[in-house]
């Protein structure tokens, strides 16, 4: 069997573009043929129209990160210039001589920083200009909750906000984007459970990474009954499948094999489908375990490590698209400047992200530096936020995918006229991706579902 | 839940049987509690809640999500079991990461949804938004009337979280009419609606009105005015919201969704809401109307089962007695993969639409989650898969094509028996339903 067994039927031009133009019926229209073509997988994204001759390799790609549990931003990058720094870490300190610089020699003291050595191949990536960090960064809510910062960081809300909301902010991105933006069409991916930040009404791909299965010939006999009895079946298996398939498939790349660690086969399996052709161009995924209340030296090290490593195999799975990709790593809250009573660190509020890709401007701290002594901390003890992840998201947003400032400040982040997206994050903002999105520079109406598009329906009628 | 091998023999094969049956099962008024003795009281449930030992509540999840899956095999069609897992998603409540909470959600489920799935919406309404896991989850418990004696006090005030989702997710449902103003003032009738600390004890962690923290004055929703009060104007509030006709349309919505079509048509959400508005919201009455609908017998099988049903469905043509549920641990199977028991994170519970369980990736996991199973506890079900060749017949009695058979019986042979079994789960009328 073939892989163009399983592509749909092409939606008509006519309704993507009056689509486009904001015909509501259309939408709806299309939104159902668009779950249909989620349905039918991976390769019928072809069903679209592709902007004429444009090379996939060229189009952007944007990997979201969540380091879910709250990285303790003072463990990872460590202000080289601060006084304060000793005092405010206690035991957990770490011995500046053994770090990794991310300065220049010459560099004036003031925003000097150094980075954990359990990141070597991120500094190498820092160090080619393709990997930056972002220090003292926080979404705008500070309870110190794992779940309610999450929340507050995926569904791009301003701080004190109940957590009405349902979608996450690159649901919403997908769903403000014009149909014919290659990041609409090629889609999103989420590996693993879905994560918020791509829950909502747009149609999402998902990848698993699980074992493979055990019985020789029973996937093709299940196969064989689906196309027998059950077309639908039928497609979305053949596309789980061959999604799998691509994701575990190794394609001459200078990839250790053997055994791999489960994030390993997690961040390789992104990038290879964010690759591919026809495939996805935006991805999220989760790496937990980031709540270090206990013996914070040793589990940071390893957690460090095994994301490192990750990060560099997603950078050599992807091959060629490197160039035209941007990856964001995210957590939900920093950690306590001060040592807890286990060696470890209690839920705080300033942090680090990290930046990496071929299409960043690396080689730099983007800083507002707060500083560490008591005074400089909140309530004596949480490095300050001096900037909004949503900045950050929005920036990249902006001069990676070409989005409107209107939509930033309104469709994908609700009340956030106020908060600047950060700049010079990226090598050249992309002037193809801008022209890509002219039609959508108004924020349009939400579509619905459940009871909300019932009555819209209804109504009507 | 899904058939019982025999269940055809005992039942009759008829669609008249089946409905029959449904209906036999609304007439026991005990049909949707749980009297299991081993299970803790509401309030010993509370104390555990914030008399906080992580493992005594983990535990204590385990035991109320076992009793659950127990009681899901126990009914020879268990049509409210169905009833009590609409209800318990459409009230859903999430951990939010705090191990204390995990002592709340399933008595919730216990002690304020199943007392009222054979009764009445407007009580179910009530208990639910006085158990402690939805004061908690939704941060009502910390909402003070900036004008009461405490929150001119200690200069405190409250928030509309659990109030926004009463009127968007509970009762009117979005476009329901309501306006923001609504919103605040239906937060400001339920401030002072919390849960008591760890002392005294014989009290902690249960629902409190605090008389201290409940803003004063007359308030208005949806243009009927409240009068000041104490906990009877929230009370009356939520009746009024139970009762409204718009609540009516978005639970008749829901329910004809979730039991009989993805896309309801209004001539049949109009029936059933008719049928709820006229019982003052009798979800008995109610149930049996959703029984009787026209297309509710005859509709194609075109939605999934989703993971959790399916695994029960599996549970029961595996014959599976109750007992037994505590030596199967489905989740590392992961065949009811993105939908456990209070697994959904946010207040609308889990999508009932069907694309979002029947798509590519859950297909294949759930594929390969049936490998697993299978191959985990083959020893455990020998008796069933010895039989697996007669069992298309007795569980789907002419329901199943021949060709699905035939793909039971060539697995069955050319792979293993328990291959045959995991074909005919996965099997399109075994699948949908």
């Amino acid at each position: 069997m073939s892989d163009n067994d399983h592509v749909t039927a092409p939606v008509s031009s006519r309704i993507i573009d009056a689509a486009a133009d904001g015909c509501e019926e259309s939408r709806l229209l299309l939104r159902r043929r668009d779950f249909m073509a989620l349905s039918a997988g991976f390769f019928a994204w072809a069903f679209a129209p592709r902007i004429a001759d444009a090379a996939t390799g060229q189009q952007p790609r944007l990997l979201i990160v969540l380091l879910s549990g709250g990285v303790d931003g003072l463990h990872v990058a460590v202000p080289a210039d601060d006084p304060a720094y000793a005092a405010a870490r206690g035991a957990i300190a770490l011995d500046r001589a053994t770090m990794l610089p991310l300065f220049q020699p010459d560099q004036k003291p003031g925003k000097r920083f150094l980075l954990h050595r359990s990141l070597p191949k991120f500094h190498s990536m820092f160090q080619s200009g393709e990997a930056s960090l972002v220090h003292a960064i926080a979404p705008p809510l500070h309870n110190r909750s794992h779940f309610d910062c999450m929340h507050n960081l995926q569904a791009g809300l301003p701080g004190g906000r109940p957590r009405s909301v349902t979608s996450g902010w690159l649901n919403r991105l997908m769903g403000v984007l014009p149909s014919s933006n290659p990041v609409r069409v090629g889609g999103a991916l989420q590996v693993g459970p879905m994560p918020l930040i791509l829950s909502g009404e747009q149609p999402v791909l998902g990848w698993t990474p699980t074992t493979e299965t055990r019985w020789p010939n029973f996937n093709d006999q299940l196969l064989g009954l689906y196309r027998d009895t059950d077309t639908a079946l039928h497609r979305h298996l053949s596309a789980g499948l061959a999604v799998s398939r691509i994701a575990s498939q190794s394609t001459g790349q200078s990839l250790s094999t053997g055994n791999l660690t489960p994030l390993q086969t997690a961040f390789r399996g992104a990038a290879r489908l964010l690759a591919a052709d026809d495939g996805p161009r935006i991805a999220a995924l989760n790496v937990m375990g980031w709540d270090t209340h206990v013996s914070q030296i040793q589990t940071i090290t390893s957690l460090l490590s095994g994301f490192d490593t990750a990060l560099d195999d997603f950078r050599i799975a992807i091959g060629g698209a490197w160039s035209n990709t941007v990856v964001v790593c995210v957590t939900e809250f920093g950690r306590t400047a001060r040592i807890n009573g286990t060696n470890g660190t209690d839920h705080g509020v300033g942090t680090v992200a990290f930046l990496a890709g071929g299409a960043v401007a690396g080689g730099k701290v983007h800083t507002d530096w707060p500083g560490l002594a008591p005074s400089q901390l909140i309530h004596h003890r949480d490095l300050r936020a001096t900037i909004d992840t949503r900045s950050l998201f929005k920036g990249v947003l902006a001069d990676h995918l070409g989005v409107a400032r209107s939509l930033l400040d309104s469709q994908i982040f609700p009340q956030s006229r106020d908060v600047e997206p950060l700049r010079d994050l990226l090598k050249a903002p992309s002037a193809t991706m801008r022209n890509a999105n002219k039609a959508a520079t108004a924020p349009t109406q939400p579509l619905a579902t459940g009871i909300a598009q019932f009555r819209r329906e209804t109504a009507v009628n | 839940m899904g058939p019982k091998p025999g269940g055809a023999s005992r039942l009759g094969s008829s669609l008249n049987a089946a409905r029959d049956a449904c209906l036999q099962e609304l007439e026991d008024p005990q049909a949707a509690l749980i009297t299991d003795p081993a299970l803790p009281s509401c309030e010993e449930c509370c104390r555990m809640s914030v008399v906080i030992s992580p493992q005594a509540v983990r535990d204590l999840l385990k035991l109320e999500t076992n009793a659950r899956i127990a009681k899901h095999l126990v009914p020879e069609v268990g049509f409210v079991e169905r009833l009590v897992l609409f209800w318990s998603n459409h009230f859903n409540v999430f951990s939010r990461g705090m191990e204390s909470m995990l002592a709340l959600m399933g008595n919730m489920e216990r002690t304020a949804i199943r007392p009222h799935v054979l009764g009445k919406f407007p009580d179910m309404l009530k208990a639910v938004m006085r158990h402690p896991a939805m004061l908690r989850y939704l941060d009502n418990n910390v909402s003070m009337g900036p004008n009461s004696v405490q929150g001119l006090r200690l200069k405190r005030s409250y928030n509309e979280n659990l109030a926004r989702e009463i009127l968007e997710l509970h009762t009117l449902g979005v476009q329901g009419g309501y306006t923001q103003q609504d919103i605040i003032n239906l937060a400001l009738i339920i401030t002072g609606w919390t849960v008591n600390s760890a002392t005294p004890e014989n009290v902690a962690g249960q629902f409190r009105f605090n008389p201290d923290w409940h803003e004063p004055g007359a308030f208005t929703v949806l243009d009927r005015s409240f009068a000041q009060g104490g906990i009877e104007q929230g009370l009356a509030a939520l009746d009024m919201l139970a009762r409204h006709p718009k609540t009516a349309e978005h639970i008749a919505f829901k329910l004809v969704q979730h039991f009989v079509t993805d896309k309801p048509t209004s001539a049949q959400v109009r029936a059933l809401s008719r049928v709820f508005t006229r019982t003052q919201g009798d979800l008995k009455e109610v149930a049996g109307a959703l029984l009787g609908m026209s297309g509710a017998w005859t509709a194609p099988l075109v939605r999934i089962r989703q993971p959790y049903l399916w695994a029960m469905a599996v549970s029961r043509a595996l014959s599976m007695e109750p007992g037994m549920v505590n030596r199967i641990h489905y989740p590392s199977t992961r065949i009811m993969w993105g939908n456990d028991p209070w697994g959904r994170q946010t207040p609308d519970g889990y999508p009932d639409e069907n694309y979002f369980w029947e798509n590519a990736n859950h297909m294949r996991i759930r594929l390969e989650a049936m490998n697993i199973f299978m191959d985990t506890y083959q020893s455990r079900f020998a008796s069933v898969i010895a039989n697996v060749e007669r069992l298309p017949d007795d569980l789907l009695p002419g329901a199943m094509s021949p060709r699905s058979k035939q793909a039971v019986v060539d697995a069955a042979r050319q792979i293993s028996r328990r291959a045959g079994l995991a074909m005919l789960f996965l099997s399109p009328e075994f699948m949908r339903r």
